[in-house]
């Protein structure tokens, strides 16, 4: 069940890494109306497998159901609105972005495409913010003979606690799409645009986790004093020394990336500390645990094997297809 | 409508709009790999032409079946969480492979797209190959998993819990082998009968006439072959169905009352309450003879079930009349263009058998959909036959009308813009020669 839970955390991590580079490209797009020819550069570099990123959530949602069931039935009931909100996003931001891509005349609709485009692209960071707030404090129980709408299925997402974690995602993947873009151009004047994003970006993420923490830790979601363990004090060690690395480093495109890889695994990793053992607790005092709601055995030693499989699977061609698509400038076609 | 019903009817649009695009999935990169296939061979470049325009569809249209996809995985827990919290664990294998089968497809169309030029041809074709292969085993997957549905398998229920789960058991349960080969050759016949009816089009109406004729030459031979399979295999579908879920086939056939030599029923319109269909031709002993091999085999009517135990008879009854009466024109159509390519007729130049496609073009769709209404609406009252009601599945949460007006809205922009698109580029491959 561990093993699963790594897994988990795995495909948490790529899916922020990857997917939210992805809507990070929006977030970014947004802020470049200045720039139509680094928007367009933006808008090819997302080419490639677009949207097949979603594959990872895909597989966050697989390993839920199929291996913490109670969990996944859970979530989907308190999270109905915002996992449905993030939904419309996801949906509307990759149809749109292939729409204005294959449209033979996309000027004529181009306004269109890029305020939808757009918009989508913030409104599912927003959601997840929301989402992972929810999970920090104890949900209300739910009795199906009196059903409470929004005591129930708005309140525990509509929080303070859930703007703060929306502002922190947003930036996030922002800051993570910047990151990944700045390594893909050649031209000083432009890079020197995304380098100031980069900064903007990193700033609303450095204040916009501090808030997360203080906000949380007076509310009582975190603990910053003395029950930190110390895996969480030595994964936030780590994410703050990239910092000074990073400024040393940013003319070595992949070091550069994999001290902003290596900043959210901490941070991801960091929460997942946080929360363990529970996925989720409640206003009675009982809690979705590890422990308590996965799935039985037989059920995670095929789970654990399929994903193996899957992964090796995958991977050399996903790596071929990156190969590929980066030696790509020079062939036109 | 009731809040179960809210919820039924949001699950079948979006499976129903999802199935469109997958079916495309499945067959479009095959056709585009075909005809690389033959470009490569013969080196005509109306060949290359037909190939990198049935690429654009198949890049338009895999995205919205992506996001499509992706929005099932997550509904089957928004609305059925109790049915998703037992059958997680016991029907989530083929889901796990699934989800890798359409990871390695997007991979692979996306080094089909990008690989023009850059990439050996004989591999470029591979990766065409691929994307085709890897959406057809993605599919057969989905399948297995409502299979199970179907045919539950690989767990004991004890007081309404799961257990001794296999999941391998569960994965290869009975009903999933005919389900998944007759949902296959339905989106071969769906997708090649929609794309032969646009290109009629262009040749009726548009400048490039060559090029449609050539894409037609492709696609009805496909047509004609599926065409020619599909009933055989609707028929051992059938009488899998008559052995496995009995009330099903009998509110296919609206057959109410048990008997020996049962008369097969066509078209008609079932009353419930009287248990009688109301102008029905009817064929004395040959539905016993499609089920059971057997004129004289007794078919059990629905009388025979508890009457909260039907499933919904007139949506059932109408939809397999639906499927089987387009099914049988399909096997005529594919008969008449096999004799015609072995005679060397010019079925395409025709006017009116360019007309006749056109028409034709929704109703492979039509028949696709149709048959999912059989097996899922034939399936109600379960969630998971004979273990789990759909009523004791879906969520607390209340308020779905909106949800599925967000929901049917969002698909129907998509489904526009999908079209447009689709039909904008027909416009110029058809304009220039």
């Amino acid at each position: 069940m561990y093993m699963t839970l790594a897994f988990l955390l795995i495909a948490l991590v790529i899916y922020v890494l990857f997917g939210g580079a992805d809507f990070g490209g929006g977030i970014l797009e947004a802020t470049l109306w200045k720039h139509p020819q680094l928007r367009k550069k933006l808008q090819a570099k997302l080419a490639p497998i677009w949207e097949a990123n979603h594959v990872w959530l895909i597989a966050i949602v697989v390993i839920l159901f199929v291996g913490f069931p109670k969990v996944y039935a859970s979530l989907s009931s308190y999270l109905f609105v915002p996992i449905s909100l993030a939904l419309l996003g996801i949906v509307l931001r990759g149809s749109f972005f292939t729409f204005r891509k294959y449209d033979p005349n996309p000027q004529s609709r181009q306004n269109l495409y890029g305020i939808l485009f757009q918009s989508s692209s913030f409104l599912t960071p927003i959601c997840y913010g929301l989402i992972t707030a929810t999970l920090l404090a104890p949900l209300p129980v739910i009795d199906k003979s009196s059903i409470h709408f929004y005591s129930l299925f708005i309140a525990p997402w509509l929080s303070i606690m859930g703007l703060l974690c929306a502002l922190f995602v947003l930036t996030l993947f922002g800051y993570l799409a910047a990151i990944f873009f700045y390594g893909e151009l050649n031209d000083p004047a432009e890079k020197a645009i995304i380098e100031s994003r980069i900064k903007w970006f990193f700033g609303f993420v450095f204040v916009g986790g501090g808030l997360v923490l203080t906000w949380g830790a007076k509310m009582g979601f975190v603990d910053l004093g003395e029950a930190a363990t110390p895996l969480q004090i030595a994964l936030q060690l780590i994410a703050f020394s990239c910092i000074p690395l990073m400024f040393i480093l940013r003319h070595h495109v992949w070091k550069l990336r994999l001290l902003a890889g290596i900043q959210v695994t901490c941070i991801l990793t960091g929460w997942f500390a946080t929360q363990f053992p529970s996925f989720m607790s409640f206003e009675d005092g009982t809690s979705l645990t590890v422990q308590n709601s996965s799935a039985p055995e037989p059920t995670l030693f095929w789970l654990n094997l399929a994903l193996v499989i899957v992964l090796l699977l995958v991977l050399p061609p996903l790596v071929y297809l990156y190969r590929v698509f980066h030696h790509s400038d020079s062939v036109v076609e | 409508m009731s809040h179960l019903m809210l919820a039924r009817v949001q699950m079948a649009f979006s499976l129903g709009f999802h199935i469109i695009f997958a079916s495309i999935s499945m067959v479009m990169p095959f056709l585009m790999a075909w005809a690389y296939w033959r470009y490569l061979k013969k080196g005509d470049g109306l060949d290359l032409r037909l190939t990198k325009a049935w690429m654009k569809g198949s890049a338009i249209l895999f995205a919205t079946g992506a996001v499509s996809g992706t929005v099932l995985s997550f509904q089957l827990g928004l609305l059925w969480p109790e049915f998703m919290e037992h059958a997680g664990p016991i029907f989530g294998m083929p889901f796990s492979l699934e989800g890798a089968a359409f990871f390695l497809e997007a991979i692979f169309l996306g080094l089909f797209l990008y690989g023009w030029g850059r990439i050996p041809t004989k591999l470029h074709l591979f990766f065409g190959i691929l994307v085709g292969l890897c959406g057809l085993v993605s599919g057969i997957l989905v399948i297995a998993a409502n299979g199970w549905m179907n045919a539950p398998s690989g767990f004991d229920w004890v007081n309404g819990q799961a257990q001794n789960i296999d999941p391998i058991a569960a994965m290869f349960n009975r009903a999933w082998p005919l389900q998944a080969i007759h949902m296959l050759v339905a989106a071969f016949q769906a997708t090649t009968l929609a794309a032969a009816g646009l290109h009629a089009f262009g040749l009726l109406k548009g400048k490039s006439k060559p090029f449609h004729k050539r894409a037609l030459t492709y696609l009805l031979p496909i047509f004609a072959i599926s065409s020619l399979i599909q009933p055989l295999i609707g028929d051992l579908s059938a009488k899998s169905v008559a052995k496995r879920q009995p009330e099903k086939l009998a509110a296919m056939e609206s057959h109410f009352h048990t008997e020996k030599s049962a008369a097969l029923i066509i078209g008609g319109w079932p009353d419930e309450e009287a248990q009688e269909v109301k102008g029905a031709i009817e064929i004395p002993g040959l539905l016993s003879f499609l089920a059971f091999g057997d004129f004289n085999a007794e078919v059990q009517g629905l009388e025979e079930f508890p009457r909260d135990e039907w499933p919904p008879v007139l949506p059932t009854h109408l939809s397999f009349q639906i499927m089987v009466g387009l099914g049988s024109l399909f096997a005529l159509l594919g008969v008449w263009v096999l004799i015609a390519r072995y005679k060397k007729w010019d079925l395409t130049s025709l006017p009116w058998f360019q007309k006749l496609l056109i028409l034709l073009t929704p109703t492979g769709f039509i028949a696709l959909e149709a048959g999912w209404i059989v097996t899922e609406v034939g399936r109600q009252p379960w969630i998971i036959y004979k273990i789990m009601k759909t009523k004791d599945a879906v969520t607390a949460v209340s308020g779905l009308e909106w949800s599925l007006w967000i929901i049917v809205l969002t698909y129907l922009v998509l489904g526009f813009f999908s079209f447009l698109l689709i039909y904008k580029w027909f416009q110029i491959e058809s304009r220039e020669d």
